[in-house]
């Protein structure tokens, strides 16, 4: 089946403007997203970007991905549509309700693994993560309930197994001042 | 007096020398520019710096832009230009995005105002970098006097290699005058991403040479990175070898010679019709660091629906953008024409050869230089411009009808000798370019076509020419109107001329004006002996040509049509139509 939505993972430097430029160039090559999560990595020094797009046309698809490979300050970008990958959002839901409902809602919740974080006076906040069927699912029940605010945050995405290779080789990016001039060499030669 | 000693040798310095320091060492001898409130200080220093950095001052941001993009193209080297803060940084945005477009390597130096006053809205502050960074190959604000030398010799590095492109380096006024002990880094910083270069694997070689070597109608595509790449022999011997006719983009004239027995000629829009057919009955088309511009390819749907395609572009975004092909390989196309020529046979395509001369013959007769006329049209000046230069000559073109004649009819057979701003298509293009393009230290007469609605964008630029007493002639077509529009007009709009009509002042009262040497031309008796003269003047000189208001550029593909739906010139009672071809 095709898929409808792909995965993009960047690794970028992370420096100011360069989220500026990665929306930038996405903006004006007129790609479609669905959603961007940008965040700290295990490294100083380097951003991980989750994005998500819809752009159907495969061609257009790669296009993006080296368009963003392109940008000076990006790592590595890869498409993990394809490949074992943990793709996960998360989303705060702020559900209005009376103690009647509240017994029903614990029980959903726990189904799907959610949890309830906060509870005022007619209103409780639930926390919930999980791949986008189960969020999806998730928030259709929810709707039997009266959703006061909805916040998700995008997916994220990473490999699964340890993937030493992509790791290994941003290591070498970031550590070796030679690295570029290095890569021209061995193209030339 | 500073002196450029070895990298390592250390002196404090305030950011301002420390720019004009890099620039030395990145063998810089001319810029381009205008001074302002937050570059002084850089300004300042030039005067220290002036025995060995000559600096041009332009009379507008824009054509400091253009000038040294010009200077790029006809000396291969990076061009820079300089301005300050607000509207001198906002200027230089037409000349950048030119620059961006056609792949010109340039280094951008703007004054910012000082760190403090960022985002305040402060006098003469513009976001510059947020405006540049969909129109510069990268870009760089340096808030930290330590990342100056880095900053300016990546930002060389980056204009310079793989797809070439403008680099703007915006540089706030307080940092232009803090000091720090001056290292030119020997490394360059780490650019983790990017990686100009790439070879091409074996299995991608070994399927491009299967394809030629299976082809029987083949054509190549030359562009703009034959040029870039340096890539003229290896094409040339491609061609020779397996017989492949080349085509060229407006970009790629001059990539392989236009005399060169295997060269077809100019493609596209306004290219030659057996051209633009072979491309349409090919059955596979070898596209040479081009990219497919909508002003090449004629409608998408209908492109060349027979061939197989290969595709060989530095840029990897380039490949299955606008055409998607059965081979693209990114690479520096040198290096993998190179490679794949060894696993290419020798062969001949005798038949297709004589296909392509047959739709010559078609279109010749309908040519406009086969009119016997006593009217001055643009294109007899072009080609009489050709003719008394011995084709010898740097062109520089303006944007319009007179563009489109230079690349059919100045039949161009050295590399680097066209500038002109083929993907962003801009007005005021030609003479700017043309005073940058005078400091390149070419042994050529140059020659500037342009017209009288694009010379009137950036005329100023003649005050400029003869304060520098630049070696440059210009051909000015007058015919009145922005010919190109009205010619639109004419085939699209019923002749609804809106707004094309344009007056002009008395350019021979101007060049007095200026000081420029002006002749005026209205006989083609005259046109060979006064360009001759012009040409022999030292400094900068001005024909204008009045020619035929009316003529209209032919062929044409219209927007929307496949490639070989041209329309023809109308063949006219003073032309021959029994011409032997």
């Amino acid at each position: 089946m095709q898929k409808t939505e792909h995965t993009i993972v960047a690794f970028v430097e992370d420096e100011p403007g360069v989220l500026n430029r990665i929306v930038s160039m996405l903006r004006r090559r007129n790609f479609n997203i669905k959603s961007m999560v940008a965040g700290a990595t295990e490294s100083p020094g380097i951003s991980r970007i989750t994005i998500v797009t819809d752009e159907s046309n495969q061609h257009r698809r790669v296009n993006m991905a080296r368009n963003i490979q392109k940008l000076v300050n990006a790592y590595t970008v890869e498409d993990v549509t394809d490949v074992p990958a943990v793709i996960r959002e998360y989303m705060l839901a702020k559900v209005s309700v009376t103690n009647g409902d509240r017994v029903k809602l614990d029980l959903l919740t726990r189904d799907y693994g959610a949890k309830i974080i906060d509870s005022e006076e007619g209103a409780v906040i639930i926390e919930a993560t999980g791949y986008d069927m189960e969020m999806e699912s998730f928030l259709q029940k929810l709707k039997e309930y009266d959703i006061v605010e909805l916040m998700r945050t995008g997916k994220m995405a990473m490999r699964r197994g340890s993937h030493l290779e992509l790791k290994a080789k941003i290591e070498m990016m970031t550590t070796d001042q030679q690295w570029t001039t290095k890569q021209i060499q061995s193209a030339i030669s | 007096m500073s002196e450029t000693g070895t990298p390592t040798e250390t002196r404090k310095m305030t950011g301002a020398d420390i720019v004009w320091e890099c620039l030395i060492r990145e063998e810089v001898d001319v810029v381009f520019g205008y001074p302002g409130g937050a570059n002084l200080p850089i300004y300042d220093a030039l005067v220290k710096y002036s025995d060995k950095i000559h600096h041009v001052l332009t009379r507008h941001e824009q054509n400091a832009a253009h000038a040294a993009d010009g200077f790029a193209r006809a000396s291969g080297k990076v061009g820079v230009a300089m301005a300050t803060s607000g509207p001198g940084a906002t200027n230089l945005i037409t000349g950048v995005a030119t620059a961006m477009m056609d792949s010109v390597p340039m280094v951008c130096i703007t004054g910012q105002v000082g760190r403090e006053s960022l985002g305040s809205d402060a006098f003469q502050e513009t976001d510059i970098l947020g405006a540049m960074i969909p129109l510069t190959k990268h870009s760089y604000q340096v808030i930290d006097i330590r990342k100056l030398a880095a900053t300016i010799k990546d930002a060389f590095y980056l204009a310079r290699t793989g797809r070439p492109g403008p680099v703007l380096i915006d540089i706030p006024k307080d940092v232009q005058n803090e000091s720090i002990e001056f290292v030119y880094p020997e490394t360059h910083d780490v650019l983790p991403g990017y990686n100009p270069m790439v070879k091409a694997s074996e299995s991608e070689l070994t399927e491009v040479a299967r394809l030629i070597n299976e082809a029987k109608n083949p054509v190549i595509l030359a562009g703009h990175g034959v040029l870039l790449s340096g890539a003229t022999a290896e094409l040339t011997t491609l061609a020779e070898k397996a017989d492949i006719p080349v085509a060229v983009t407006l970009l790629g004239i001059g990539g392989i010679p236009a005399s060169h027995p295997r060269c077809i000629g100019f493609m596209g829009m306004h290219g030659g019709y057996w051209v633009n057919h072979a491309i349409q009955e090919a059955d596979l088309l070898i596209a040479c660091g081009m990219r497919f511009d909508d002003r090449v390819t004629g409608k998408l749907e209908t492109y060349s629906p027979n061939s197989k395609k290969i595709h060989i572009d530095i840029d990897p975004t380039e490949l299955n953008k606008n055409i998607i092909v059965d081979v693209g390989i990114r690479g520096d196309l040198k290096q993998v024409l190179s490679a794949a020529l060894p696993k290419i046979k020798a062969t001949k395509h005798d038949e297709w050869t004589t296909t392509i001369k047959g739709w010559m013959g078609d279109s010749r007769t309908k040519d406009i230089l086969n009119r016997q006329s006593d009217k001055l049209f643009g294109a007899f000046v072009v080609r009489d411009l050709w003719e008394a230069t011995k084709g010898n000559a740097l062109m520089v073109t303006d944007v319009g009808q007179h563009q489109m004649t230079v690349a059919q009819y100045y039949y161009q057979d050295h590399a680097n000798s066209l500038l002109t701003s083929g993907g962003l298509g801009t007005m005021g293009y030609g003479l700017p370019a043309a005073i940058g393009a005078s400091f390149a230290g070419r042994k050529k007469p140059i020659w500037a076509v342009v017209g009288d609605g694009g010379i009137q964008m950036t005329i100023n630029e003649m005050a400029t020419a003869v304060q520098e007493n630049a070696n440059i002639n210009i051909a000015l077509i007058n015919n009145g109107y922005l010919g190109m529009v009205r010619q639109w007009q004419e085939m699209f709009y019923e002749n609804r001329f809106s707004q094309t009509p344009i007056s002009s002042p008395d350019f021979l009262k101007l060049t007095d004006a200026y000081g420029l040497k002006g002749y005026r031309v209205t006989e083609r008796k005259d046109v060979i002996s006064t360009i001759l003269e012009a040409q022999a003047h030292e400094g900068p000189t001005l024909i204008e040509f009045v020619v035929e208001p009316m003529e209209m550029v032919y062929p044409m593909v219209a927007t929307g049509s496949a490639l070989n739906e041209m329309v023809q010139r109308p063949i006219t009672e003073d032309q021959f139509s029994d011409m032997e071809v």
